[in-house]
């Protein structure tokens, strides 16, 4: 499957009608794993319809590989299977940890930036990428918090842990916009540094601000005019640094708005990147 | 490497510190008064050390942002998940019996969808929450949520099946499908539940009737539930305790009336035909 210079749309509940009646032309759906993680039903009935006519990557958000509990192989046996099912290219999820003694919190939570939790990381990244026999590739966040305890900035440490993993990177680049607002740095000092032939593929999104002028990454809106600026400067640099167009999803979680308008939004992609690579 | 090797152990302090702050985003919010409060002063303090302020917002202040995002992640899927007990409680209410429900029952599972796997026996336990209608809802709720997206094994189909295993029929157990299930209620539960499920704007105002009722709920295509009679429902109870027809037909006099036996005796045939026609049983 090569998506090299594709632009795919998130695969989304309201959105399975039009998509069934009318094919749209869409180059690729990302979907949410866990939730195609069942035993049966319209999720697996629906998946399927949508694999007859279009690649399907796969994207997670329980993996938790950042949490100091052990990794959790009857999860990844789940995920295996599932990813066999899909014939997914790669299998993504977050730079980030959801389960604590035993409990799970259903979000994307960050850990202090040191060499040793980037190790951690990335030793469990590496059994992960062993086990599913499949490219793996890790999604920078959007953080509302920092540690005292960090020792580098964020882009180090996503860097530090995939090359030691021997792992991949999925950039979302609005969670790098969010952070750099929230975290007080500038958005391409992220890019610098990044080991470009890493990156597997890119997300964008919406965003929302607070009254206190913090962000929150919503996915319920447009994508803003800064994070395509930024998405603008990462295609150039890819081109570059010879890995050419990576492939690009819009993921869009609530306040939907109809298929067509969402792929349209998605669309937007190819005019941002293509000013830029052929001036 | 392969799972057989040891994991790799943590930094040390790595879960000590994923503890607090997790403690710190569970914490409940106080629902119910003139505005929702933050009771960040319930943060455990390793949480609260261990974050940094930045732009005129303190650590605890960024921390809020993960606990309110905690709860209106998890409220909203409850929401959405549970509409008949969310109209029958009122929202505000709602909020709050989820709240107690997930301070007391927290989120085991990396799925969202046994969030409420504990909900029943939590309102049974519940002086506040343990109305009987209540529970009889969360029942239902709980068979609607597991119906969705259960495993569908191939289905009986009695005239393709080679001829000595269709003669066995009568005396082999029965197996029912993983989506199926019965629910038995003491008020109108499901026939408002129906009425109920796309009203995401609370506009329906519930008013429960007690009136008994009997359903199997099932998937085909989508959620379904067929009405049931006493008879129906006893016979099925045996069938799905892994009796046969013949020994689940054997045994009824002991729950039914003659007036049951004999509904039994008439339309045993066209009941089987038409719960093998909706799918119910799998194939042998």
């Amino acid at each position: 499957m090569d998506l090299t210079g594709a632009v795919g749309v998130g695969l989304r509940v309201p959105h399975y009608r039009y998509i069934f009646e009318h094919e749209p032309d869409v180059d690729f759906f990302e979907i949410i794993s866990e939730n195609f993680m069942v035993d049966g039903g319209p999720p697996l009935e629906n998946l399927e319809r949508v694999l007859d006519r279009y690649p399907v990557v796969q994207h997670g958000v329980s993996l938790s590989i950042a949490s100091a509990e052990p990794l959790d192989f009857d999860y990844l046996k789940r995920l295996k299977a599932l990813a066999r099912r899909t014939g997914t290219p790669w299998v993504s999820d977050h730079l980030c940890w959801s389960q604590a003694g035993g409990r799970h919190y259903h979000d994307l939570l960050p850990v202090p930036y040191t060499s040793e939790i980037a190790s951690f990381i990335a030793e469990k990244a590496r059994i992960v990428q062993d086990f599913l026999e499949l490219p793996f590739a890790l999604e920078n966040l959007s953080s509302y918090v920092s540690f005292a305890a960090s020792e580098m900035p964020e882009w180090a440490f996503y860097r530090e842990v995939v090359e030691q993993a021997g792992a991949h990177m999925l950039l979302d680049v609005n969670n790098i916009y969010v952070s750099s607002v929230n975290h007080g740095f500038e958005p391409l000092d992220y890019l610098a540094d990044l080991p470009w032939e890493r990156v597997l593929q890119l997300h964008l999104a919406g965003h929302s601000e607070q009254a206190d002028g913090s962000l929150l990454d919503t996915h319920d809106k447009p994508v803003k005019d800064a994070v395509w600026e930024l998405y603008r400067e990462v295609c150039a640099r890819s081109v570059r640094a010879g890995v050419g167009l990576i492939p690009t999803l819009l993921e869009w979680d609530d306040d939907h708005l109809p298929f067509p308008e969402t792929h349209a939004e998605a669309l937007l992609a190819r005019q941002y990147r293509e000013a830029d690579v052929t001036r | 490497m392969s799972r057989a090797e040891a994991p790799p152990e943590p930094p040390e302090g790595l879960a000590a510190l994923q503890e607090a702050f997790g403690e710190a985003i569970a914490t409940p919010l106080l629902i119910g008064g003139p505005e929702t409060l933050i009771q960040v002063d319930r943060y455990p303090e390793p949480a609260l050390r261990a974050v940094s302020g930045h732009g005129g917002r303190s650590g605890p202040e960024r921390l809020m942002t993960y606990n309110k995002q905690y709860w209106f992640r998890l409220l909203t899927v409850m929401q959405e998940e549970l509409p008949l007990l969310r109209h029958l409680m009122g929202l505000t209410a709602f909020n709050q019996m989820v709240t107690d429900y997930l301070d007391a029952h927290p989120s085991r599972s990396q799925l969202l969808q046994h969030l409420s796997d504990d909900l029943e026996g939590f309102l049974a336990g519940s002086e506040r929450w343990g109305r009987p209608a209540w529970r009889q809802a969360a029942r239902l709720e709980r068979h609607y949520i597991r119906a969705f997206d259960a495993a569908a094994l191939p289905a009986l189909d009695p005239a393709a099946l080679p001829p000595e295993v269709a003669a066995g029929l009568l005396a082999a157990p029965l197996r029912l499908q993983p989506h199926w299930a019965l629910f038995e209620e003491g008020w109108d539960l499901l026939s408002w539940r129906r009425r109920v499920k796309g009203d995401a704007d609370d506009a329906i105002a519930v008013t429960l009737t007690a009136q008994p009722g009997r359903w199997a709920i099932y998937r085909s295509g989508r959620v379904q539930a067929e009405a049931l009679t006493v008879a129906q429902l006893r016979l099925l109870e045996r069938l799905a305790a892994g009796l046969s027809l013949q020994a689940a037909c054997d045994g009824l006099a002991e729950v039914l009336d003659p007036e049951g036996m004999a509904e039994v005796g008439a339309g045993i045939q066209s009941w089987f035909a038409r719960w093998v026609a909706l799918g119910w049983f799998a194939a042998p």
